[in-house]
């Protein structure tokens, strides 16, 4: 935990030491260092995020060439995102290491704030530079809240209800700006109905957050929702016509495939199903398949039920197109 | 070759980041301080912590059972069992971090941390304002008496006197951060120390300001004073010697912040810092005479002196029997768990039959352990 948590303590002490004691200029300034640190994180997710959408068609031919049998459609899927050079997990791994950071900060504003003894006794020996004792305590009022307490500990206040509607309303945008315009393809996919609920659920989740956390951590997330606006706006990749009222519920753009991109994604396509049908299946799996009693799985059992020399060793060294 | 890289990879990343969500779970603790013990009329030892208040037997590390006036154990008619003194604010939303002091035969005045004076029915360990009187702000630090006045350190700033019987406010002084240590009061001046980076010198009668020196670091712990010096430790890991008039007139660097008081005897002053280190520096003047680390954690509290020993005790509980003369290690024992207090020293007398040192943790099922002062025996342990 230290390991984290340590050098966050110690950047915003530095920061708040940079800007003239300022306890909130300096979240300000770490929030908007960490958006800039995590940014190519983010260009990694958009670009999963656009492959993925593009396999849709794929995908969905796959999923009705093997009904009913889920080893194979997993297989299918994973050979196609080889094929394409996607990795289905990249799409998760910035919201799995903003997660940390988020907790690592929410413990800097804790531990750099300290307001009572138990937390300033455990805010000695986090400071990795010497000097920035001499800060110590951290001036922890700004606009009459204490930044350390969540905006509701002293009664309703105006700032208490506009923070958290700001976190809310932010994180609203983000969510909308960045969430894929929507297919008519799209109505009955229930990814796209799960992402879409995000969009509501995950606002007034983080608004619940603001007002049961620290003042300090609301600005952290107004910051951070507001850089992430700006940075979408600029790769061009925020939907700023889902929220001016010309989306959600028009189509997506479609992209218009050439002749020549038809043909390979259907060679593509035929190479993975080849793949996927010349390979050892899992006897166990197998077997659960074959009694589901379905049918087709049934059929893919007995077609590809491999001898003790399977095909697939010679099989697999497909290459992928140049 | 990149993809049986990646392939390879991919697991190894994926625990990684597991990890660092579990690491970024930062835990925070749930109360605001740390327990405060003392000592009643020389008899009982006295423990503040968080909601409750609770008296131990020093000789046995007992509750303290409540008696009527014949003496006699009292009852519990419900569990038929003897009736112990303990007072719980929890109902209350009543929390103690404060020592309790003696208000007269048969009551106690708690300064309590959610901004209250809570009158204590000796006797009876009852609380006999359970609302109480509203002060202005959260205390953590021990109150100051003298003659007719009450002087309050608040958690977040600010000192205030009160008349002992009205408790009514005489007068404030604003700093600009919290009071975290007991003010000294010496020839009617308070000496206070504040989160604000100052030590402060007030007339004790108005509340005037006579001087105030600024310490370059926050200091919680309270001034002490030998030989007309003061001396007080500081976050910006330094002890500082001042004069009365206000001028800093020596400074020891250590290795850490340094949070509880020196603690003099002759020439010698004893502190301690947040890195496990004691120092003796003699005084005035505060020149090294020794120093040792005598724990791999932080020492929060001052030292006790007992016989040819300077007892410490670290966050990592160990409490350290160290040769007054050199520093080197006599005694160790190890607790297995914070200590934060400052300790007690109960010299041999007819409560107790040899010198104890009663040590407070933060574990809340075992907050006190007894040792003999001067062999470092365990004599009891008070578990909840």
């Amino acid at each position: 935990m230290d390991f984290l948590l340590n050098p966050f303590i110690t950047i915003l002490t530095l920061l708040y030491s940079v800007f003239g004691n300022n306890i909130v200029l300096a979240i300000v300034a770490l929030t908007v260092i960490i958006r800039l640190a995590t940014s190519p994180l983010l260009l990694q997710q958009q670009k999963s995020t656009e492959g993925m959408q593009l396999l849709q068609p794929q995908l969905k031919k796959l999923q009705e060439k093997y009904k009913g049998d889920r080893e194979r459609i997993a297989a299918a899927q994973m050979e196609l995102y080889k094929e394409y050079k996607i990795n289905p997990l990249s799409g998760c791994l910035p919201l799995l290491i903003q997660l940390p950071i988020l907790f690592a900060l929410y413990g800097a504003i804790n531990y750099g704030l300290g307001a009572t003894p138990f937390q300033v006794v455990d805010l000695s020996g986090r400071l990795l530079i010497p000097g920035l004792d001499s800060l110590v305590p951290l001036d922890k009022l700004w606009l009459g809240l204490d930044l350390t307490q969540p905006p509701t500990v002293a009664g309703f206040s105006p700032a208490a209800v506009i923070l958290p509607l700001l976190v809310l309303a932010t994180t609203w945008l983000q969510s909308k700006l960045t969430l894929p315009p929507q297919n008519p393809d799209d109505k009955n996919n229930p990814t796209a109905s799960m992402t879409r609920s995000m969009t509501t659920i995950m606002p007034l989740m983080f608004g619940f957050f603001a007002l049961t956390f620290s003042v300090g951590l609301s600005i952290y997330f107004i910051v951070s929702n507001v850089v992430g606006i700006v940075q979408y706006t600029m790769l061009g990749k925020a939907h700023w016509n889902q929220v001016i009222g010309r989306g959600p519920s028009g189509p997506a753009p479609k992209h218009e495939q050439t002749a020549e991109e038809r043909a390979e994604a259907d060679a593509i396509l035929s190479r993975v199903i080849a793949k996927v049908e010349s390979s050892p299946r899992n006897p166990a799996l197998a077997a659960r398949a074959a009694s589901s009693g379905s049918r087709s799985a049934s059929q893919t059992v007995l077609k590809t039920k491999p001898g003790p020399a399977a095909p697939s060793s010679r099989m697999r060294p497909t290459r992928k197109k140049k | 070759m990149i993809r049986t890289l990646r392939r390879r990879v991919t697991l190894p990343v994926l625990l990684a980041l597991i990890v660092l969500v579990a690491a970024g779970c930062v835990s925070t603790r749930l109360g605001v301080s740390w327990p405060s013990i003392s000592m009643i009329d020389d008899q009982y030892i006295l423990l503040a912590y968080n909601s409750y208040l609770v008296l131990i037997e020093p000789a046995t590390g007992e509750e303290v059972k409540l008696r009527d006036s014949d003496g006699n154990v009292r009852i519990d008619p419900e569990t038929g069992e003897a009736r112990t003194w303990e007072l719980d604010g929890a109902s209350n939303q009543q929390a103690f971090y404060s020592t309790p002091l003696r208000l007269d035969d048969n009551t106690l005045l708690a300064a309590e941390y959610n901004g209250r004076f809570v009158k204590i029915d000796y006797a009876a360990a009852r609380i006999n304002n359970p609302a109480g009187n509203p002060i202005s702000g959260h205390v953590v630090a021990d109150v100051t008496v003298g003659g007719d006045r009450l002087y309050v350190g608040y958690n977040s700033q600010n000192l205030e006197a009160f008349d002992l019987e009205s408790l009514s406010v005489l007068w404030a002084f604003e700093t600009t951060s919290g009071i975290w240590s007991k003010p000294l009061l010496h020839n009617g001046v308070l000496y206070i120390t504040s989160m604000d980076h100052n030590l402060y010198a007030i007339d004790s009668a108005d509340g005037s300001e006579l001087w105030r020196v600024d310490l370059q670091g926050a200091a919680a712990g309270a001034p002490v004073i030998a030989n007309d010096r003061l001396y007080v430790g500081t976050f910006a890991r330094t002890v500082v010697e001042v004069n009365l008039e206000g001028e800093i007139t020596a400074t020891f660097t250590a290795n850490n912040w340094v949070w509880g008081s020196p603690v003099i005897e002759g020439d010698i002053a004893y502190v301690t810092d947040l890195s496990g280190y004691v120092y003796a520096l003699s005084v005035p003047g505060l020149e090294q005479v020794w120093s040792v680390q005598a724990a791999e954690s932080g020492i929060r509290p001052s030292v006790l002196l007992a016989g040819d020993f300077v007892v410490t005790a670290s966050r990592d509980g160990r409490v350290t029997w160290l040769d007054k003369g050199d520093g080197s290690v006599a005694i160790a024992r190890e607790l297995q768990t914070e200590v934060l207090s400052e300790m007690l020293y109960i010299p041999a007398g007819p409560n107790v039959s040899q010198d104890i040192i009663v040590v407070a943790t933060v574990q809340a099922d075992r907050p006190l352990v007894a040792f003999g002062a001067r062999d470092g025996q365990l004599l009891w342990e008070y578990r909840r």
